[in-house]
């Protein structure tokens, strides 16, 4: 291949969090053109449906503006939403790649007006908040989505037809239908990111069948202003406050039963968790049950901050049983105290598993010969350059490290093209 | 204070040899403990009995009441999140245990290596050949009621083999059981706290009462198939103890002689017990064959096979004698009494010494904890 001149100068970055957001404005601007392709009908991925995020603790958003800024500013950025690759052939400075578009049924007429959702007589779970909440089958993902465009749900929508009526600007269409087409790139990004674990799968800690058992996802998702509850931290099965939370690390993590690998991120994420749960209840107590703490690098500082805090707890040992009292629909979690050797239970309003990342190669089919490690998660193909991961789909990684591994899969991308 | 813990590596060794080859990978989240639907909350375990074998703290874990207080229901093992088998270890540490108590000593060591099990054999197999040679001359019974007493004298085939045998085994196990009581004691009650937890008597009987009813094998969440084939084949013993004990009094205190008659209420018992025994085992044999997953040691086999063999022997015995084929029950019988004498000969080394370590332990327990 050496000395052979690509054949396109164009990038794909698949996926559009924070990986394939940063890599893409990266290619970009250096000087090559770039195709993101997102399932999701927003960009911002996981990141958005965070409350506060490291290192400092902001809103995603104020982050996220900055990208969406710059992907706006720059003509060599195209974004497909709600789109899939189907088939990648070719190599190396030369691929084919087949991209579906799945309709979203509204135009680029809309503008974010509203008025479809007070029409539309359909209720969804949203998924955005992790079916904490509803939204109509005609909704905007989030207050900033990018595109800020409206979209259905076609797994909900009936197509009545109200919102067609209610729209002042023509920007429903309930017959648009999903679209292929090919695209010639020289290299690809595979940033499809993670999924948290699902955590029904661990039958003894009650997660789907007790309210008041929820994941660190579900948290971020009560503790956002945006969230179901406008950022108020309450318990599930009645809107109540709280009065005292445990943090069940490693729900699913470091396990060959589930995932077999250490997630990185959830001992610190619950850390951050306890901060806003003191914020709001000034007398909560907060029982944080952990195999090992692994607050990396310098978050060591973090977490002396947070244990400085006498209303939490931490306690060396595993909860490996849940149960509710059904009156109360309070929660006991019991784990064996390593550091006292004795059994401890603590009766709470709210449980908070920290279940892991789950890399979405983990499992599923890829529209290309991918190499995977025996965790699931996707590797360089050194035999076949050209495809590169980048962020929680290639290792678990916090945001900010996730932006590095970006950079640096956006570089190798761009001497598939110029490397020649 | 610092106190200097001496970890003996051979004793890993070991207890990986004895099925407890996983315990290197546990890494103490304590899933186990709380899993366990029999670990208590002051006292709980199997964490803490995993990190003393890694470390090979053997001085600690042979008087442990813990590792007797599981009954291997491997709830741990299906929630450890790394695969460590922490029932599995508790076997092993059982297994060592006995074989560390035991008297004598080397007995212990051949019965869990498979290269003794000719000798093992050897012993009972002279003995009788040598019991049958000098008393009938290997004469096989005739006629329409075959009296195997023809073949061994019951004096000689049974009293005086099995009652020697039987003091022999209980000065062992009091032996044993001493060492190992004065080793696991760890407080020592005044006559008043004894009162209060109801006398000797109430220490001894409560958990034996428990025992028979399987109280807590009836805990058990992965290994439920434990409760059936321990509950028959314990309770088939205790039909088949009562049976022996009601035909010593027949036969040597009213003098009665000769085989029961099929109507006799003691028959009913010895078949019922007979066929608790042979169910019991068969579902215990088809347990070890299909659970994958637990390692099966040869000290774990060997009881399993000669449980099925005392119930299958036994039964041919008798459906042979019945039946009139006198060569064969002569031979089956030959082979029961072999079996038997197996069973009772090394019952202080083999796997069945749990009968008297989980016994002396939950008997420990209610001593220690008055519970």
């Amino acid at each position: 291949m050496a000395g052979e001149k690509a054949v396109s100068e164009t990038v794909l970055v698949v996926g559009g969090g924070m990986s394939g957001v940063t890599a893409a404005v990266e290619i970009a601007e250096v000087g090559y053109d770039v195709i993101i392709v997102e399932k999701r009908p927003y960009l911002g991925g996981r990141v958005v449906q965070l409350y506060q995020y490291f290192p400092k603790l902001c809103p995603p958003l104020c982050g996220m503006e900055i990208n969406y800024r710059r992907i706006k500013s720059n003509p060599r950025i195209k974004v497909f939403t709600l789109a899939e690759v189907q088939g990648i052939s070719g190599q190396e400075g030369n691929f084919d790649v087949t991209i579906k578009i799945n309709p979203r049924y509204v135009n680029t007429n809309c503008t974010a007006c509203g008025k479809c959702v007070d029409a539309c007589p359909i209720e969804r779970p949203s998924e955005f908040d992790y079916g904490l909440g509803n939204t109509k089958a005609i909704y905007l993902p989030y207050e900033m989505s990018f595109p800020m465009k409206y979209v259905i749900d076609d797994k909900y929508c009936d197509k009545c037809g109200k919102c067609v009526e209610a729209c002042p600007y023509n920007a429903i269409d309930l017959n648009e239908a999903p679209k292929d087409f090919t695209v010639k790139v020289a290299s690809i990004v595979w940033a499809t990111g993670w999924r948290p674990y699902d955590a029904t799968k661990m039958d003894n800690l009650g997660f789907g069948q007790y309210k008041n058992v929820i994941t660190n996802v579900m948290m971020e998702r009560l503790a956002a202003p945006n969230g179901p509850t406008k950022g108020k931290i309450v318990r599930p099965s009645d809107n109540g406050s709280i009065e005292s939370v445990a943090f069940v690390q490693c729900a699913g993590s470091r396990d060959e039963n589930h995932l077999p690998f250490c997630s990185a991120i959830c001992c610190l994420a619950s850390m951050k968790q306890a901060t806003y749960v003191r914020e709001q209840y000034p007398t909560a107590k907060i029982y944080i049950f952990y195999i090992d703490l692994r607050p990396f690098g310098r978050f060591e500082e973090f977490y002396n901050r947070v244990k400085q805090d006498e209303n939490v707890f931490f306690i060396k040992g595993k909860v490996a049983k849940v149960t509710e009292n059904p009156n109360t629909k309070k929660i006991t979690v019991e784990a064996e105290d390593i550091l006292s050797g004795v059994k401890t239970r603590k009766e709470v309003d709210l449980v908070v598993l920290a279940t892991g990342m789950e890399p979405t190669t983990r499992g599923e089919k890829l529209p290309f010969e991918a190499m995977c490690d025996d965790l699931g998660f996707l590797v360089s193909d050194l035999q076949r350059p050209g495809i590169y991961p980048a962020g929680c789909v290639r290792m678990p990684m916090d945001v900010m490290t996730c932006v590095k591994d970006a950079t640096a899969a956006a570089l190798k991308a761009i001497q598939s093209i110029v490397r020649r | 204070m610092a106190e200097i813990l001496e970890p003996d590596v051979n004793f890993i060794k070991q207890i990986r040899g004895l099925g407890g080859a996983s315990l290197k990978v546990c890494y103490q989240c304590a899933t186990c403990s709380t899993v366990c639907p029999l670990s208590t909350d002051d006292n709980p375990f199997p964490r803490r009995e995993m990190i003393w074998a890694q470390w090979g703290l053997k001085d600690r874990l042979i008087k442990d009441p813990n590792i007797w207080l599981c009954h291997q229901c491997n709830d741990c093992c299906k929630y450890c999140p790394r695969g460590a088998r922490p029932g599995d270890v508790m076997a092993a540490l059982r297994a060592y245990c006995i074989s560390e108590y035991a008297v004598p000593k080397f007995l212990a060591k051949w019965l869990q290596d498979k290269r003794y099990l000719p000798v093992l054999l050897a012993i009972p197999v002279i003995w009788f050949l040598f019991i049958i040679a000098v008393t009938t001359g290997f004469h096989i019974p005739k006629g329409e009621e075959i009296d195997l007493a023809e073949f061994i004298p019951v004096i000689w085939g049974v009293d005086l083999t099995f009652i020697p045998l039987s003091v022999l085994v209980i000065i062992s196990f009091a032996m044993s059981i001493s060492r190992f009581w004065r080793d696991m004691k760890r407080v020592n009650l005044t006559p008043e706290q004894i009162a209060a937890r109801g006398g000797w008597l109430n220490i001894i009987i409560t958990p034996i009462k428990e025992i028979l009813a399987h109280q807590r094998f009836s805990k058990c969440g992965v290994k439920k198939t434990r409760f059936y084939f321990h509950f028959l084949i314990l309770w088939g013993f205790v039909g088949l103890a009562i049976v022996t004990a009601l035909v010593f009094f027949r036969m040597d205190i009213l003098g009665i002689h000769g085989h029961i008659s099929m109507k006799n209420p003691i028959k009913w018992l010895a078949n019922l017990a007979g066929l608790s025994l042979l169910l019991g085992s068969l579902i215990l044999l088809s347990d070890r064959i299909s659970d994958k997953e637990t390692p099966s040691t040869y000290f774990d086999w060997s009881l399993v096979i000669l449980v099925l063999s005392l119930a299958v022997t036994g039964f041919l015995t008798e459906f042979l004698r019945l039946g009139g084929l006198a060569g064969l029950a002569c031979f089956f019988y030959f082979l029961h009494l072999v079996s038997v004498f197996y069973l009772i000969a090394y019952l202080p080394f083999s796997k069945l010494a749990h009968l008297v370590y989980r016994t002396v332990v939950m008997i420990y327990e209610r001593y220690e904890g008055g519970i």
